[in-house]
């Protein structure tokens, strides 16, 4: 009980101190509440709209995890396309990195303009930003086989399915996990973007509240957009850890 | 040597003038020539970077030699090869029995089966106890004897062993030692060791194959005159000390060289 306290007060203080200094300065008026709202007032716009919260985050965090999913899966399957081949990993990898830097934002009304408003638009905003750190982090853990455990494989002739199954696949499953952590958080931020334009979700909820001069519910909606990134890594982290606890050490040790 | 006459139901190996080199490194192996009869148990000594690992690789049929050519007899099939690695590089994700039954699984053989055997061969080293662990959850030392079953389940002819004992503590690696003799008694397999250490060589093999430096050549070939059933009392005997000073000479000729 008393090493609980240890290790959850710590991180406690420093938002405590925050969230108490910060309600005290726009109280006494030191802060104008326009620019910056009392964190009583975002909890309560909050409470207050919480239905309309309560649906927007739901469809936010549906969008994001769908193009989570997407990204997973074609991030896995073209990983493994790429790790067997030098040549389409030449051919294709530089195209990877280049579609990684093409800013989300810019690509938004083009999606827009091909899916329309909607859902479809914000989930494959999510697949976009989400795919490449999938991609690359699958790849790297399918080229870190232990060369050893490859000749054993070798030496007992197995088929290229089984090196990939039983060998390949498996040994890169941490990496994999790390890959769907930075993504997971991505998702949401691109899922988000995507809403900005397409409308919905928490992201509309940002863009007209911000209309509104609602900067309690602005911060508000931020406030939940990132409850719903930690919870999306959450997911993950217990996924990881209850696919890695008996084998990883970075997962052995920990409940 | 006198109960490899006897069995000869092991494999038969012979190097003949293998030759290897690698881009960078240059030549590795220039030209060695040896034969090894079923049922021996040789050990291959030579100082690091002499391409020992290499030639073991080319024994497996894991590398391709650039002259030359190794000829096996008696090792057909999947199963036929056993390999132990210098660490035990099991698969961290399968339990012990399911790490030790891979390559019976990898050979097309019924689960349930698989699994009976490798406990079969778990037991023969003395590992009954800890079939349900996982490899992070065992001993170096213990690792190894996993690595070992694994190597032994399917009772191969030639069982390939690449300094398997070398990261261990001296006491697990002295009754590894013996217990890896014990195993090769009661088995129809041959074996190549490899390693650097001459007294394990003399503790272990009837043969021992010295190694030059790189580019290395047969240094020596000298059978090892100890009795067939050793203990761990014979490694303070004179003649354990007389077989160790002759290799132990052609070793230290071969590094010069």
């Amino acid at each position: 009980m008393r090493s609980r306290i240890a290790r959850v007060l710590p991180p406690l203080l420093p938002l405590l101190a925050a969230i108490g200094s910060l309600e005290f300065l726009v109280r006494v008026g030191a802060l104008p509440s326009f620019l910056v709202p009392a964190p009583s007032e975002v909890l309560g716009a909050l409470v207050d709209d919480r239905a309309e919260f309560a649906g927007a985050a739901a469809s936010t965090g549906g969008a994001a995890f769908l193009g989570l999913v997407s990204s997973f899966l074609v991030g896995t399957a073209s990983a493994v396309l790429l790790s067997v081949s030098d040549f389409l990993r030449r051919a294709f990898l530089p195209y990877a990195v280049f579609f990684q830097t093409v800013p989300i934002i810019a690509v938004a009304p083009i999606l827009v303009i091909w899916f329309g408003f909607g859902l479809p638009t914000v989930v494959a905003s999510a697949f976009i930003v989400s795919l490449f750190p999938i991609v690359a982090s699958t790849l790297l853990g399918l080229q870190s086989t232990d060369p050893a455990l490859l000749d054993l494989f070798r030496l007992h002739r197995a088929g290229a399915l089984a090196v990939l199954f039983r060998l390949r696949l498996p040994f890169a499953l941490p990496q994999i996990f790390s890959g769907l952590r930075i993504g997971s958080g991505l998702a949401v931020i691109g899922a988000i973007v995507g809403e900005f334009i397409a409308g919905g979700g928490l992201g509309g909820v940002v863009d007209s509240a911000r209309t509104l001069q609602r900067i309690d519910k602005v911060f508000a909606a931020v406030l939940a957009s990132s409850l719903l990134g930690l919870g999306l890594v959450a997911i993950i982290n217990r996924v990881s850890r209850l696919s890695l606890r008996r084998w990883h050490a970075s997962e052995r040790g920990r409940a | 040597m006198g109960r490899a006459s006897a069995s000869g139901r092991g494999a038969g190996l012979e190097f003949r003038g293998l030759r290897r080199s690698f881009p960078g490194t240059g030549t590795v192996i220039d030209g060695v020539s040896a034969g090894i009869a079923p049922g021996e148990f040789v050990a291959l000594l030579g100082p690091s970077g002499c391409g020992k690992s290499t030639f073991l690789r080319l024994a497996a049929g894991l590398d391709r030699a650039d002259g030359g050519e190794v000829v096996l007899s008696g090792a057909e099939g999947p199963l036929a090869r056993g390999f132990v690695f210098q660490d035990a590089h099991l698969l961290p994700w399968r339990d012990v029995v399911a790490n030790v039954a891979l390559p019976l699984e990898l050979a097309g053989l019924e689960k349930p089966v698989a699994r009976a055997r490798a406990v079969e061969a778990l037991e023969g080293v003395g590992l009954g106890e800890a079939l349900a662990k996982f490899p992070g959850e065992l001993s170096g030392g213990m690792r190894m004897r996993v690595s070992v079953a694994r190597a032994l389940v399917a009772k191969p002819r030639l069982l390939l062993l690449d300094e398997p004992f070398a990261a261990l503590d001296e006491n697990t690696r002295h009754r590894l030692q013996e217990e890896l003799r014990a195993l090769w008694r009661s088995l129809p397999m041959t074996v190549l060791f490899v390693t650097h250490s001459v007294s394990e060589a003399v503790f272990l093999a009837d043969r021992a194959l010295v190694l030059s430096a790189r580019p290395s050549r047969l240094a020596l070939d000298r059978a090892i005159h100890l009795p067939a059933e050793r203990s761990s009392g014979l490694r303070t005997d004179l003649a354990f000390v007389n077989e160790m000073k002759a290799i132990q000479a052609a070793f230290d000729r071969g590094e010069g060289g």
